[in-house]
């Protein structure tokens, strides 16, 4: 049941592991219940910009009720009258130009800011159902705990929580936050905290904007370039180093979740998506400088299996699981790029670029292939063809190891990433 | 007009449809009415519970725990009885807890007829903090089952009956939220949302209901009677 091709693939898949036909029809149904929703994945469409945007912009600005709610809880009490009299020159921060992506976890839009005129992407997420709220806290620690910047790291501008017509900055841990605090308690209880039938409230995430779409159409809308491609590798590599190095584990990585940003001229990657991301913070190490020293993120064990099929080592079919699991991911990705190898997503009917076992009639995630026996052996290159080398081929089969412990981790990954690009 | 274009406001000709349909609000009964089967549910990693034994009522009572038994928050409860510290994403909250009235005898008096269950939605760090205090020498409930023995559907934690592996004839929930026990709403005594009333007497009254209810042959016969409106509501489209 999670994100675009939905909250139900990966729900179904955090549950336990299922049977592959049985998996699919329960995904249907929960289709059915959910009914109005239409699955879409994040920044899908190409829709060109209208023009004419800012005198809209205008006409918006005297129809808002509400200035600046960046303020303390106290003094917007206190001024609650005043923002009716200041309705006048209100202006919203941002404002939304289109829907980019939807699932049942809410809404994608491409924004601008007014202030800078800078494109954004604003997530919103609803509140209510628990396991929501979950994993927007989730993805809100993660983002949040990034104190430095990575350039192949999507950047949460703000996060904003908002609640009957209020809004207020949010920020981690704020236990002076009443809506906060709420949210920390629908995640323990695991229950809405608010009775029905009260509205929900919602989050709110700022983040960059990547035009360029995500990976998927990136690589499948050009000619093979294996600058791209090498310029490619050495990004997710280095963004997985740095998540990494900061005790997230994304545990959720797939072409979906890679977005690139052309604003440079050249395309960028950005790592998105941490819905499903694990902080894994030292238990009771609460100093942030202290904890690198005690955490080994590929020793950090975690528990219930997610991020998508095909993307999924075999040990996450199991639901135990390490930091490893990204490389994984990371090696299914990249051999899927190199050689160009897809599939037609079942769900959402679209192309995607990912590496798949085939069993009859049948494709398998190379993953669940693996588990099911461990001593099989990957075909790389698949192709007969292939300008792929020997080196880059060795660091793919080692990526993809059965054992966990037979993949390198991220600092390896960088250093050997580096050579077999440096080599090619 | 749209709450949220104080902070993020829609472009007046732009695609963006203000009236969007996930404003909706939750409702449990439709909730329920549109649940997927339950043979299409992933089953959690279901945990082994051990049997009855011949000491053991043959009558089970299932109990939730947050405004059930107990009320929590993380938000000041004035002149709170008990509170504790929790861990979560790397910070420490207070938590405040306080007791429904009657609880501990209601307890007492259910545990000579009933097997009871505890089984709360509630990651289970959090719920074993407050049966540490509700419960504290572990009489009261013979099994204590957590988010982990859960479903997740559309977001929210349910519960099924299967899991105990108990006979469905002899087996009554008590429970605030009938959602989330889709699959045994016969099963249900609905009690009301319990957040702090002092002069609170819902546990006390349903004790010789319940007493009664332990001798007869299946207790959905019995419920039925006090869950009708809700098959009603349920019913209705």
């Amino acid at each position: 049941m999670d994100t675009g091709d939905g909250r139900g693939r990966r729900r179904s898949v955090r549950t336990c592991r299922r049977a592959g036909a049985r998996g699919a029809k329960m995904k249907r149904e929960v289709g059915k219940v959910l009914g109005t929703l239409s699955v879409e994945n994040t920044e899908d469409k190409q829709v060109p910009m209208e023009e004419g945007d800012d005198e809209e912009e205008e006409e918006e600005e005297a129809n808002c009720l509400y200035t600046n709610l960046f303020r303390s809880d106290t003094t917007r009490r206190k001024t609650a009258g005043a923002a009716a009299a200041t309705a006048a020159t209100a202006a919203p921060r941002y404002s939304l130009l289109r829907e980019v992506g939807r699932g049942s976890y809410g809404v994608v839009y491409e924004a601008v800011a007014r202030g800078s005129g800078a494109r954004v992407a604003v997530k919103k997420l609803r509140c209510d159902a628990p396991e929501n709220v979950e994993l927007a806290l989730a993805e809100f620690w993660a983002l949040a705990s990034l104190e430095k910047r990575h350039e192949n790291v999507v950047q949460l501008e703000e996060c904003v929580l908002q609640r009957n017509g209020l809004a207020q900055k949010m920020s981690h841990g704020d236990k002076r936050s009443k809506q906060y605090l709420r949210l920390v308690e629908t995640s323990l209880k695991g229950e809405r905290v608010l009775g029905y039938p009260e509205e929900p409230c919602y989050l709110w995430f700022v983040m960059e904007f990547c035009e360029g779409g995500d990976l998927n159409q990136f690589i499948l809308s050009r000619q093979p370039d294996p600058r791209t491609n090498k310029s490619f590798m050495l990004q997710l590599t280095s963004a997985v180093a740095f998540l990494h190095k900061n005790n997230i584990v994304h545990r959720d990585l797939k072409p979906d979740n890679i977005l690139i940003s052309e604003k440079s001229g050249v395309p960028v990657l950005k790592v998105a998506d941490f819905g499903l991301s694990k902080v894994c913070a030292g238990l009771g190490g609460l100093g942030k400088e202290g904890d690198d020293k005690n955490v080994n993120v590929n020793k950090f064990w975690l528990s219930s299996a997610c991020g998508s099929d095909f993307y999924m080592a075999p040990e996450v079919w199991e639901g135990h699981y390490t930091a490893k699991a990204d490389i994984f991911a990371l090696g299914i990705i990249i051999w899927a790029m190199l050689e160009r190898i897809t599939f037609i997503d079942a769900e959402s009917k679209r192309e995607l670029l990912g590496t798949y076992v085939r069993q009859g009639t049948e494709i398998v995630p190379v993953g669940e292939a693996l588990l099911e026996n461990p001593k099989m052996i990957l075909h790389i290159p698949q192709r007969r063809r292939s300008s792929m080398s020997d080196g880059i081929r060795q660091l793919l089969q080692d990526m993809l190891a059965v054992n966990p412990q037979d993949r390198p981790d991220a600092f390896e990954l960088e250093i050997r990433m580096d050579q077999v690009t440096c080599a090619a | 007009m749209n709450p949220d274009q104080c902070f993020f406001g829609y472009s007046t000709f732009s695609p963006v449809n203000k009236m969007e349909d996930d404003n909706r609000v939750f409702n449990p009964y439709t909730f329920i009415k549109n649940i997927p089967s339950q043979s299409l549910l992933s089953k959690p990693c279901v945990r082994e519970i051990p049997l009855k034994t011949r000491s053991t009522p043959e009558a089970t009572l299932v109990l939730d725990l947050e405004e059930t038994l107990v009320y929590s928050s993380l938000s000041m409860i004035a002149k709170a009885s008990y509170t504790f510290d929790i861990h979560f994403q790397d910070c420490e909250y207070k938590v405040y807890l306080i007791l429904r009235p009657y609880v501990k005898e209601f307890l007492n008096r259910m545990s000579k007829h009933f097997e009871i269950f505890v089984y709360t939605s509630a990651k289970k760090e959090y719920a074993e903090k407050i049966l540490e205090i509700l419960d504290s020498e572990k009489k009261s409930f013979r099994h204590r089952l957590y988010r982990e023995d859960c479903f997740c559907v559309l977001g929210h934690y349910v519960k099924d009956l299967g899991v105990l592996e108990r006979d469905l004839a002899k087996t009554v929930v008590l429970g605030t939220a009938p959602h989330t026990f889709p699959y045994h709403v016969m099963n249900m005594i609905p009690i009301k949302s319990w957040t702090g009333d002092k002069e609170d007497k819902e546990l006390q009254k349903l004790v010789p209901y319940l007493e009664k209810l332990s001798e007869a042959a299946d207790f959905r016969h019995v419920l039925k009677r006090r869950t009708d409106h809700l098959h009603r509501l349920l019913s209705e489209d």
